[in-house]
């Protein structure tokens, strides 16, 4: 294999890796936390459209008043924007699943089907297209060297790994935050806030799979499309099974499956292989570990579970 | 209490009789405004509607489904006492066939799909994708640089091997040393709506050598799109054709001219269903190199179209009916935008290759036919 062909591999695999990672760490934070966070897809979908409209609406109305403006700012904007919206839909999820006790699944269930239907109307309002927003201009630049050229978010959820290693097992924070996981009711008995812990653990969760979802729409794109999470915060649960709850094992596992998708990639334009057996490896992966075939997986064991005091 | 009673029985005599004809359509998945099938539906069906409404009095229904309520909107037009529903997607053709002999005074016309022996108020309407592929892959074919073109599907479903294959015979035919690169974004519905996929399968299609890649992905496609937008151009080009004149003269936008040194090439995507031509213009300019070398048009609004005409004039006829080439239902798109591309010459040839399909001496494999 030529090495522009390898490193187009290398280059494809991390930013398949990209969106899945993000949105497992965040899933890390809010399973860790015992509470199990489906609404991934649906808060992916919420982020990258509110990046993506909110760069565009303010790109026309900056480009309309000065054509010349230096508007390289917009796309950090718009992550702001994502970030916010997807941990505002976090925070829906932690109000009915923490302060009402409704059924987390149910909750989540609601929020990805809302994130079917919300951003047709939206669309629809603001440009008469019920399946894409209008392409901005001003989208994340590229860092890297020419021919291997990466999104910043790429950078930025490969660093994160670390961080929340860190901020999970080294801090007091997490240990709070895996203590209410784990025993709410003893947590408790030592003076935790279990409530509040569960909430910083899903509102984060929001946050990064909010900035999953720019990075579809701004970062990798130049616009959202209806649906164009395709799964990936289902995949991202899955991987963070695999990994076992944990942030190096989540890095693994996602790079797994990112790497699978582009060497899938690759091999659909051959006939060597058929590229979805290739990329249906890693799940079968997951439920091998699962089942408990390949090492354990052990959830944080108050996952699930309302908190009653 | 009686002049009410009487107002709302000729209210009601008026709703229910004054029209002549009674038109709906049931969108498929993505809505009315979906930019390309269901939108082009629309087009034709409003279109006929507005024409005709000087000498009937037409009053149009319409329905926004999903899958799941595909049958609901179907029912309640027909309830209504529709004269003709027209319903784009191949998904809705069950619905259809089951609903159409509930009632057989409403005609039914499904785009793209199929169902088993139709009754006479069921008409089933196909594109002959193959044949407006075939002619934009000879177009393809005619002008790579790289003899290397790419082909990106949606969901790997027959009828986009249709789409596949017809591009692979055009491309062979111009090219017989090309090479095509076929790439599915996936086997589910979602594929239709995944363009970060699309996007990673255009890149590695580029990385071997694709300089011109056809997109027949719904939104997936923009994906495509995006990176032929995106990359602009690559090195390494190894073959002579009448593109290598053509984008030497045409000035190149800033953001090229930037980003792409001496001895670089331009790449293209080729648009599908509608004419997706204007999205290769990167910096609003039609002087500039325009990055859409074509699109393969596929007319569902002829179809809506004429099956309006067809059921006002009494001329609706149910079965199958196949919209190709010699009907204008598929071809390839050439304004203003990709004109500066293509050579008077290249256009001739595709003139001459377009006749010899329809009399039948170029045969492109339906792949759906198989």
């Amino acid at each position: 294999m030529d090495t522009i062909v390898l490193l187009t591999l290398i280059g494809s695999a991390l930013r398949a890796t990209t969106p899945l990672l993000l949105a497992a760490l965040g899933g890390l934070f809010s399973e860790r936390a015992g509470v199990v966070n489906i609404a991934l897809e649906g808060i992916i979908l919420f982020g990258g459209l509110a990046a993506a409209i909110s760069v565009q609406q303010m790109e026309v109305r900056l480009l309309a008043a000065n054509p010349n403006a230096n508007l390289a700012y917009l796309p950090w904007l718009g992550l702001i924007f994502a970030a916010i919206i997807g941990g505002f839909v976090g925070w829906i999820h932690a109000v009915i699943s923490i302060r009402y006790k409704a059924d987390q699944i149910i909750s989540a269930t609601a929020i990805n089907l809302m994130a079917i239907g919300m951003p047709a109307l939206i669309l629809t309002g603001l440009y008469q297209n019920t399946t894409t927003s209008q392409p901005i201009q001003h989208r994340l630049p590229l860092w890297g060297v020419s021919g291997f050229q990466l999104s910043p978010l790429v950078y930025f959820a490969f660093l994160l790994v670390p961080v929340v290693y860190f901020v999970v097992f080294k801090t007091p924070f997490g240990l709070r935050l895996r203590a209410v996981g784990e025993h709410p009711e003893a947590a408790d008995s030592v003076g935790i806030n279990v409530r509040r812990m569960r909430y910083y653990g899903v509102i984060i969760s929001g946050v990064l799979a909010g900035l999953a979802g720019a990075f579809l729409s701004i970062g990798n794109l130049n616009q959202y499309v209806a649906n164009m999470s395709g799964g990936r915060g289902f995949i991202a649960l899955a991987a963070l099974i695999f990994g076992k709850w944990h942030p190096v094992g989540v890095l693994g596992a996602t790079l797994l499956f990112g790497a699978f998708q582009a060497a899938a990639t690759l091999l659909g334009g051959s006939n060597l292989l058929p590229p979805t057996i290739v990329e249906s490896i890693p799940f079968i992966l997951t439920m091998l570990v699962l089942a408990g075939f390949i090492g354990r997986a052990v959830a944080p064991k108050a996952v699930g579970k309302p908190f009653d005091k | 209490m009686k002049k009410v009673l009487l107002l709302v029985a000729a209210l009601a005599f008026s709703v229910t009789f004054a029209q002549d004809f009674v038109m709906g359509i049931n969108f498929d998945a993505g809505g009315k405004f979906d930019g390309s099938f269901n939108e082009g539906t629309w087009n034709g069906f409003n279109k006929a509607i507005d024409e005709l409404s000087g000498d009937y009095d037409i009053e149009p229904l319409e329905f926004e489904g999903q899958p799941d309520t595909f049958a609901q909107g179907l029912r309640q037009m027909a309830n209504e006492g529709a004269d003709l529903i027209v319903a784009p997607g191949f998904s809705q053709a069950d619905a259809i066939h089951t609903i159409a002999a509930e009632f057989p005074d409403t005609n039914f016309v499904n785009l793209d799909g199929w169902a088993e022996s139709p009754a006479a108020n069921e008409l089933y309407v196909a594109f002959a994708e193959h044949q407006g592929s075939y002619l934009v892959g000879f177009l393809a074919g005619t002008m790579s640089q790289t003899g290397v073109v790419g082909f990106v599907g949606g969901m790997d479903i027959p009828l986009i091997h249709k789409f596949d294959l017809g591009y692979q015979e055009g491309v062979m035919a111009a090219c017989p040393d090309c090479t095509v690169i076929s790439n599915y974004v996936g086997v589910t519905p979602s594929a239709w709506n995944d363009p970060a996929k699309a996007k990673e399968l255009a890149t590695a299609q580029q990385a071997q050598g694709a300089d011109i890649i056809y997109a027949a992905a719904g939104a997936s496609g923009n994906g495509v799109i995006d990176f032929v937008n995106e990359t602009m151009c690559y090195m390494g080009a190894s073959r002579e054709t009448p593109l290598t004149a053509t984008s030497k003269v045409l000035p190149k936008s800033e953001a090229y001219k930037a980003k792409c040194g001496a001895g670089s090439q331009p790449l293209f995507f080729i648009g599908v269903d509608s004419n997706q031509n204007p999205r290769g213009d990167t910096d609003n300019n039609l002087r500039t190199l325009n990055h859409g070398l074509t699109s393969m048009l596929k007319r569902v609004d002829v179809a809506a179209y004429n099956a309006v005409n067809d059921v006002v004039n009494g001329e609706f006829q149910g079965g199958y009916l196949t919209l190709d080439l010699a009907a204008d239902g598929v071809g390839y798109a050439l304004d203003d935008y990709n004109k500066p591309l293509i050579p008077e010459a290249v256009v001739t040839d595709l003139a001459k290759i377009k006749e010899k399909i329809i009399s039948g001496a170029i045969m492109v494999t339906d792949y759906t036919a198989q």
